[in-house]
This record gives structure tokens, C-alpha cells and sequence, in this order.
């Protein structure tokens, strides 16, 4: 016995030799197939609250291409875990584009949170797909059958990885992801006694469905049904059934029945048909949570809710034994810059999207100077909003003057000569402004909030798109330099922030024109009495048209959003 | 040549070349086709007032909503701050009191296209009622002062483009019932006209004044249009101008095919002629063969190109002739026409770009009109 472990071990480490990088090596001895392997982690970056590494490993599957037989992904792993504490361990399947950024923000959010995630390639994605990349899948009927055989049996060997970590509770494995992600998941939980939990972000069982779907995104998958032989294309319809997650009705269900299986689906889903995630839920059993609305890619406008959502399924149920914290002592300026940025974000996302209690308030008070084709404007905006969807908004701006609007039991304007026009006549209880706007403006507005609560959950991830550079001013104050050089937008963001952490001023610049403003008002939930939304006093009042009030006060609303675009 | 192959060739060639420029059918109706070609919309309405007002409302029901009662709604916020007066009011005293003197077949018009469109019948009128005073320009040269001697008529419309009217912007080719088929450079929702040229070649400019308060009288919105649908020549465009009643303070130029060219200055009382050379002292000195219209500064940037560039004036120099400061900031659209071949260049203002500064689209009205009848019934 002792001899044949010895073997094992000496193997695992020939083995490991063979891995690429020069990182640190790790075996894992008990597997889903009873193989040993061992696999490599190379440290990729210390963050605040967690350290990212890279990892590879061999899949169990051996293809043609040598580069396809060995997998690739990140492992999100928190900081400073308390020993003797296992913090849970998720898995994240990527989307069909790859790319891989909505993945990193997944873990890096649940690692942010005290759960170690990891997302791995498929095969011949990234690294794994050498020249002709993911094509390559669908070059034949066995090729596709052998890669999506690969892709569960990588998922199996990940989830060894995850459960031979003394820092991960072995029986607290969640696995989850996006559109494809989700399939991929429901799939291995099929496969996969030792998952705990999934979450399924826009998922769908029947894939010749999905694949029929005359959606662009699945459009190779079916020319390659399509010029199969009948003989190929009956085998290949066949293993898709085997691996279809509307046939792992066992696994999925022993989850539902736990209450640890979470669906979550655009209405309007034009990739992944809903009654696919309908066929999908049935076989689950479980329920769908619904988004109304959106579709698979306007869904990104409910980020705030998805990535909320995804956070509290992996760290409750039961609640986490452990959350990482920010160090109260000195940390560098670049981390520093970096909980500044997310602090900024998630008051901004808690100002916009979130309903104080009764009785506080939101209160933001900026003056802006926007300097754009040559013409400078200046404006000045002091917003309130309160409970009840009452807010009072003060706004000058260029071309349009300069009043007061606000809703408190009805909407109202006021104007030049001390005028003041109330929303009384013709008044129903449920029109707001917001029934006035837009779709295609209330979908930016939700994007941008869904950025924000994003930018705050895992800001790290802003590195993707952007440069940081941190420096230390006069009275404790520190500029965060913010340098995107996104493909399709490249601008450069100055934020000054005082000593109390809060952002008191800022600059943007971009070759659409550069714009600075002064926080001259900045409270979140602060005491608020009633009687600070009523109307102004001393003016003259006409009682107008709810309606006319209330879609005035949407147009200027549009017209502000419209103007940042 | 099989008679079928023939006819799909022509009819491509008709269909889809004007001026080498594609144009692409992208919705119909009974009455009415909606096209796009070098980036732009043309929508084409045909029939009587109810028929045209609902292809208007059918072919375009989101962008009718988009400009009237959205960007209305904003107009009517930056008056109510600026102004302390309920805009509502406003237009209400306007509608009221333009209404009897407008013609029964526009107010039919407006009514369908609200219908069809899915917006009240109140915002329909509103639209199409509230008057505005636009800082404009307007130029017509000819004779000694263009470079083949023919009429090139130049139209600037400085109005309003931060408040992104152009985002709804459309050539509108209108045919209706027993009147002459006309185009005017408009946006969805609108069926009156500021910019426009008709079937005969009388093309038409106009250019704000003051007088805000005198609306009894026809809408010059409408007035224009019913100039387009009813007259041939500048002389008898001045003779409607002089015997309806009109609303307000307006200049406008006015030109044709046989080369006559005009400048108007309309109040409710008085209607000035300025005739080609004529000189005024509210403005600098105007070249031979040149009616010029426009105010302050500009006007004096834009006497010295005109005289700068007289005798080799194109439809591409005055392209460059009207450009800042000629235009201001706000320019919304301009227009170029060439009355004696029914030729239009016109360029509408970018989101942070005014117009003077966008890119021109060519078409003809004669080929608009021809393309019309060939493919509405397909």
C-alpha cells in the first residue's frame, strides 16, 4: 500500500514537471475517477481582501491538441482566513463569448465576501484553444462529443481541486454561472454528488432547443447540426441528451429540494428561449426568479440585483462563520485608492438606487462645469431624495434656467416670478415620473447603477479596464486617478478625496470634452424631516395637470441623462 | 430580354440609385413609405389629410412621442422656470386662437397622425401649434452671384440643438390630394414646415422675428405649407403671404425655378419685399443678385463671403459659406436648394455638432417623387 502511494506520489510529480509556469505545485489525491493529479497555482496578484492565482491542470480527457489537455483558470482565494476556519469554495462556468470578465467580477465578489471562487476554461477556450481556438469544437461530430464529455469531467476535477484545499469546506461547494455558464453547471450537478449548491444565471435545458433558437449566438451550433451526417448527427443528438441539464432531473432536484438551487432568467431572453428555462425549472423543480423586462444582454442593467443575488446565495444558508475586513492599520496607497474608489461607488449606487428610511434622506449637492465642442457650461444640481419616492431637486442649467421640481403628495415646478406650479389636478395615486421615461432611459440609468454596485463589489475589477494611480495630497487628502482605456470609451477620471474618505471634488476628461465638479452636499440617510420636501414657500400656486408636471420633470430628467451619454 | 428580367432591373435601378445613393424601403403603409439613404430618413405621405396624417402616425409612432409630448415637455419645463408661466396656458392661447385660421385639411392631418401615433389629440395640436423665434439665416443667390447663374437658395435654421431635436429629424416628402407634392427638411410629428421646396421649384426659408403675443392669425408653420401646396412661383407665394392672416414677426427668403428670388419681412400688418440686390439698412451691404437674411454679426461675416466668393457660388461653396459664424452654435438644420433642377442638400445637427459641421445628403425631388409612385404599391 505505502509502496503504491509512494508511486503515486513520485508520478503526481513527474506529473506536475509537466504543468507550464513556475508556479507552486499541489497534488490532489482523492478524485471524482480515483486518479491523482496534481495541480499548478502561480500567484497573480494580492488584493485587498483576497489573492488571485492562476492555475492549471491536466484534464482527464486527453484530445489531439496538446493545448486543449490542460485547463486553465483563476483561483480567487480569500486573505487572512483564521485558521481552523473553511470558507465555502464555488465554481463559475464562463459564458459562450469567453472573454472571461464577467467570471473574474463573479469571484471576485464571492472572494471579496470570504468564499473562495474559481472559474476555469472550457475546452478550447483561452489558453487551451491554440490557433483555430474554440472553433475547433464544432469541426466534427466527435470532436463536440469529446469536448463536451471534457468540459464535465474538467468541472469534476476543478471541484477535487476546491475540496483537497484545507481552506475550503469540502461540503460547502457551490457551482454556478452565466447563459452557457449555467448550462454547464446544471449539467455537472448531474455528475457531481459533491456539489452543495448551484446558481444559474440565465440558464436553459433542451439544447437541440436552444441550438434551433434563431438566435445568432447559437447559430454555429446549428450549421454544425445541420451539415452532419444523419448517422453522426443522431450520435451527436444523443450525447447532447445524455449531457442536457433537463437530464439531471436527480442531481438538480436533490438541490432544489435543499433549497440550495437558484434560477435566475430574462423575460425577454433571445439566446436561451424562457420556456427552455422553463423545461430547465421543471426537471429542477424548483421555481425561477423572473427579470422582467431585460434580455440576455440588457440584463447587465440588473447587475446590482444579479451580483447581490449570486453574493448572498454562496454566503448564506447557513450565514458565513467568517467575512474578511478591511485592516484598520496603514495599508498602501494603491489599496488605499482602491477602498476609496469602491466606498465612492457604493454611495453613489446607495444614492441612487437605494430608499432611505422615513424620515432620512439623500442629499447630493454638485457644481459642474462641462466643456464640450468648445462651449463651457456651468450648472449646479442639489438633489434630495427622501422616502416614499419623494425627492426635491434644485438644478440650473444652461438653456433651460434655473427652478426648483420636486414630488411630495403631488408633483411640483417652480419657476421664475416666485411662480409655483402643483401636479393636484387630474392626480392618480400611482403615476410618477418614472412612468414618463423612457425604457431605453430607464435602461441606462439601471446600467449605470448596476456599474456602480458592480465597481463596488469587486473593484479590482476596474483594472481590467482602467489604470490606477493613487497619490497623497496636502491635509490628508488623496487624488485617485482613474485612466480607462476600455476598447470603446478612453477617458481619464481625478477624484479628490478628504480626509473623512468622502469624494469632494473631480475632473473627467476624454476627447468628448472634459467636465470637473465640486461636491457641495454629500449625505447618506441623514435625519430628514417631512416638511423639507414641501414646496417653497411665499410663491404664487397653480394647481396644473399631475400629468404635464410629471412628464416635465421626466423630460428634464432624460435630458440630463442624455446629455452625459 | 425576358420582359420580367427588364422590369426587376429597372426597377432596381429606380428602386435603389439616386444620385448613386441606395435607398432602402424600411416600412410601408397604405398611404406612405419610410426610407433611409445616406444616413438619413425620408418619410413620403401621400392622399388626402387622413390617409397622410395616419402613415405619419403608423410609419413613425415612437418618434412622433419621442418629439411631441416629449421634447415638448422639456420646451415646457425650460419655460416654465425661465418665464414663471404655466407653458400649457401658452399653447392653449395660441391653439385657440390660430385654430380658426388654419386650414380644416391640416388640422385633419394632425388629428390622424396623434391617432395613429398613440398620442392625444392635444399633443398632436401642440406640437404642430407652438410657434418659436428662431435666430436664423437665410440666403438666395442667382445671375452674377452663382457660378452657372442659376438660383441656389441657402437655409440656416438656428434653433434650439441642445435639446436634441434632431435625434427625430426627417426629409418629408408630401403628396397630398389635389395640392402640389412638396418636401420639407422636418421632423417626426411635424407637418407644418420651416424648410421646404415644392414639385415647381418655389423654395422656401424662414427666419424668426419677435411679435410673440399676435397669434391670431395662421400658424407660419402652416402658412409655409400651404405656400408649398399652392404655389408655383415667389410671386404667388407673396401674394398668399399677403392676403392670409398672419401671426407674429418673420423674415423669409423665397426663391424658384425661373430664377426670381425675394426676401420678406411679415409682421400681422406689414409685409416688406427686399428684392434680389436690394439693400437695407438693418443689414450690410448686399451683393448684386443676392437676397440675404440673418442678424447681428453674422450677417456682416456673411455679406463679406458672399461678396468674397461672387460669381463662383456652388451648392458646395455655400456649403462652406454658411458655416460658423454664419451659423451659431444651435444650427439645428441647414438646407441648400437648387430650384431649377429640384436638387436638396441638407444636414442635420450631431448630438454635440451643429449642423454646419455634419455631413450634407443629396436628393431630388423629382426622383423622390418618382421612386415614390414605383414603389408604394409593392
Amino acid at each position: 500500500m505505502l509502496q503504491k502511494k509512494v508511486i503515486g506520489l513520485v508520478s503526481l510529480f513527474f506529473l506536475g514537471m509537466l504543468l507550464p509556469g513556475y508556479g507552486d505545485t499541489f497534488f490532489v489525491e482523492e478524485t471524482f475517477n480515483s486518479k491523482p493529479f496534481a495541480y499548478e497555482l502561480k500567484e497573480l496578484e494580492q488584493r485587498d481582501l483576497h489573492t488571485v492565482f492562476a492555475i492549471t491542470y491536466p484534464s482527464p480527457i486527453k484530445t489531439e491538441l496538446d493545448s486543449n489537455n490542460i485547463v486553465h483558470g483563476e483561483l480567487y482565494l480569500p486573505r487572512d482566513l483564521p485558521t481552523g476556519i473553511a470558507c465555502p469554495g464555488v465554481l463559475i462556468n464562463h459564458i459562450l463569448a469567453g472573454g472571461f470578465n464577467l467570471e473574474r467580477m463573479m469571484c471576485t465578489s464571492l472572494a471579496n465576501t470570504g468564499v473562495a471562487a474559481m472559474f476555469i476554461m472550457l475546452p478550447y477556450y483561452g489558453e487551451r484553444g491554440g490557433q483555430k481556438k474554440r472553433r475547433q469544437m464544432l469541426e466534427n461530430a466527435e470532436c463536440f462529443i469529446t469536448s463536451l464529455e471534457q468540459a464535465v469531467l474538467d468541472n469534476r476535477r476543478a471541484i477535487d481541486i476546491l475540496t483537497s484545499r484545507t481552506e475550503i469546506a469540502a461540503d460547502r461547494i457551490g457551482i454556478g454561472g452565466g447563459s452557457l455558464g449555467a448550462i454547464m453547471s446544471a449539467t455537472v450537478c448531474g455528475f457531481e454528488p459533491r456539489v452543495e449548491r448551484a446558481f444559474l444565471l440565465l440558464g436553459g435545458g433542451n439544447l437541440e432547443k436552444i441550438f434551433r433558437h434563431p438566435s445568432g449566438e447559437t447559430r454555429p451550433f446549428r450549421e454544425f447540426l445541420d451539415k452532419q451526417s444523419a448517422e453522426d448527427r443522431t450520435a451527436t443528438l444523443s450525447e447532447l441528451k445524455r449531457l442536457d441539464p433537463v437530464s439531471q432531473t436527480d442531481g438538480l432536484q436533490r438541490l432544489s429540494k435543499a433549497g440550495k438551487l437558484k434560477m435566475i432568467c430574462a423575460a425577454e431572453d433571445q439566446v436561451i428561449p424562457p420556456d427552455c428555462s422553463r423545461e430547465l425549472a421543471q426537471a429542477a423543480n424548483c421555481d425561477i426568479l423572473w427579470l422582467p423586462g431585460v434580455n440576455h444582454y440588457t440584463i447587465a442593467s440588473q447587475s446590482a440585483f444579479v451580483f447581490a443575488e449570486l453574493v448572498d446565495f454562496f454566503s448564506t444558508n447557513p450565514p458565513l462563520q467568517w467575512h474578511p475586513s478591511v485592516k484598520d492599520t496603514s495599508v498602501d496607497l494603491q489599496t488605499k485608492g482602491l477602498r476609496l474608489l469602491a466606498g465612492f461607488f457604493r454611495d453613489m449606487s446607495l444614492f441612487l438606487t437605494g430608499i432611505p428610511a422615513e424620515g432620512q434622506a439623500h442629499h447630493l449637492g454638485l457644481k459642474l462645469a462641462l466643456a464640450i465642442n468648445g462651449s463651457n457650461q456651468q450648472s449646479e444640481l442639489q438633489l434630495s431624495r427622501g422616502s416614499k419616492g419623494w425627492y426635491k431637486l434644485y438644478a440650473k442649467v444652461p438653456k433651460l434656467g434655473q427652478g426648483w421640481m420636486g414630488q411630495n403628495q403631488f408633483p411640483w415646478l417652480a419657476g421664475a416670478d416666485q411662480s409655483l406650479f402643483v401636479g393636484s389636478l387630474n392626480a392618480l395615486d400611482d403615476q410618477h415620473c418614472s412612468t414618463f421615461i423612457s425604457p431605453e432611459q430607464l435602461m441606462k440609468f439601471q446600467m449605470l447603477s448596476g456599474i456602480l454596485a458592480s465597481g463596488a463589489m469587486a473593484p479590482e475589477m476596474l483594472k481590467t479596464y482602467a489604470t490606477l494611480s493613487v497619490t497623497a495630497e496636502d491635509q490628508d487628502k488623496i487624488r485617485v486617478l482613474v485612466d480607462i482605456k476600455y476598447a470603446k470609451f478612453k477617458g481619464r477620471l481625478h477624484l479628490l478625496f478628504n480626509d473623512k474618505d468622502t469624494a469632494e471634488s473631480g475632473f473627467f476628461n476624454s476627447s468628448k470634452g472634459n467636465a470637473s465638479f465640486v461636491v457641495t452636499d454629500w449625505r447618506l440617510n441623514a435625519p430628514t424631516p417631512a416638511a423639507f420636501f414641501a414646496t417653497p414657500e411665499d410663491r404664487q400656486i397653480k394647481a396644473v395637470n399631475q400629468e404635464d408636471v410629471l412628464r416635465m420633470t421626466a423630460a428634464v430628467y432624460e435630458h440630463l441623462l442624455e446629455s452625459q451619454n | 430580354m425576358p420582359a420580367m428580367l427588364f422590369i426587376t432591373i429597372l426597377a432596381f435601378l429606380v428602386n435603389f440609385s439616386l444620385h448613386g445613393q441606395e435607398l432602402k424601403i424600411t416600412a410601408r403603409d397604405a398611404h406612405g413609405l419610410l426610407v433611409q439613404t445616406q444616413g438619413k430618413r425620408i418619410l413620403f405621405t401621400a392622399g388626402t389629410p387622413e390617409q397622410m396624417g395616419a402613415a405619419h402616425g403608423h410609419l413613425l409612432p415612437k418618434m412622433v412621442a419621442c418629439v411631441t409630448p416629449r421634447t415638448m415637455s422639456l420646451v415646457a419645463a425650460g419655460y416654465c422656470f425661465s418665464t414663471g408661466k404655466w407653458f400649457y396656458d401658452h399653447l392653449d392661447e395660441i391653439l385657440n386662437r390660430a385654430r380658426p385660421h388654419t386650414p380644416e385639411r391640416f388640422l385633419k392631418e394632425c388629428q390622424s397622425m396623434g391617432m395613429a401615433a398613440g398620442i392625444t389629440e392635444r399633443d398632436a395640436f401642440y406640437g404642430n401649434f407652438f410657434s418659436e423665434l428662431f435666430h436664423c439665416s437665410g440666403i438666395a443667390v442667382r445671375g452674377s452671384a452663382s457660378a452657372n447663374g442659376e438660383v441656389l437658395h441657402a437655409r440656416v435654421l438656428d434653433y434650439m440643438a441642445d435639446i436634441n431635436l434632431q435625434k427625430y429629424a426627417l426629409l418629408q416628402v408630401f403628396m397630398p390630394e389635389s395640392h402640389y407634392a412638396w418636401l420639407s427638411v422636418g421632423y417626426a410629428g411635424f407637418l407644418g414646415t420651416v424648410t421646404a421646396m415644392n414639385e415647381h421649384g418655389l423654395a422656401i426659408g424662414e427666419m424668426g422675428g419677435g411679435g410673440a403675443g399676435h397669434w391670431d392669425g395662421m400658424p407660419m408653420c402652416f402658412l409655409l405649407r400651404d405656400i408649398m401646396e399652392c404655389a408655383k412661383t415667389v410671386r404667388e407665394a407673396i401674394e398668399i403671404l399677403q392676403k392670409t392672416p398672419r401671426t407674429c414677426e418673420y423674415y423669409y427668403v423665397i426663391s424658384d425655378r425661373s430664377g426670381d428670388i425675394a426676401g420678406i419681412y411679415a409682421t400681422p400688418e406689414v409685409l416688406e419685399i427686399l428684392e434680389a440686390g436690394q439693400q437695407h439698412p438693418k443689414l450690410p451691404k448686399v451683393p448684386d443678385d443676392t437676397v440675404m437674411i440673418s442678424g447681428g454679426s453674422r450677417a456682416k461675416v456673411l455679406s463679406e463671403r458672399l461678396h468674397e466668393k461672387h460669381g463662383s457660388i456652388t451648392p458646395e461653396l455655400m456649403i462652406e459659406i454658411i458655416k460658423r459664424p454664419v451659423a451659431m452654435r444651435s444650427n439645428l438644420h441647414n438646407a441648400i436648394f437648387q430650384p431649377s433642377t429640384l436638387d436638396v442638400w441638407f444636414a442635420d445637427a450631431g448630438q454635440n455638432k451643429p449642423a454646419c459641421d455634419m455631413p450634407y445628403a443629396r436628393v431630388n425631388l423629382g426622383k423622390l417623387l418618382k421612386f415614390y409612385h414605383q414603389n408604394k404599391d409593392q
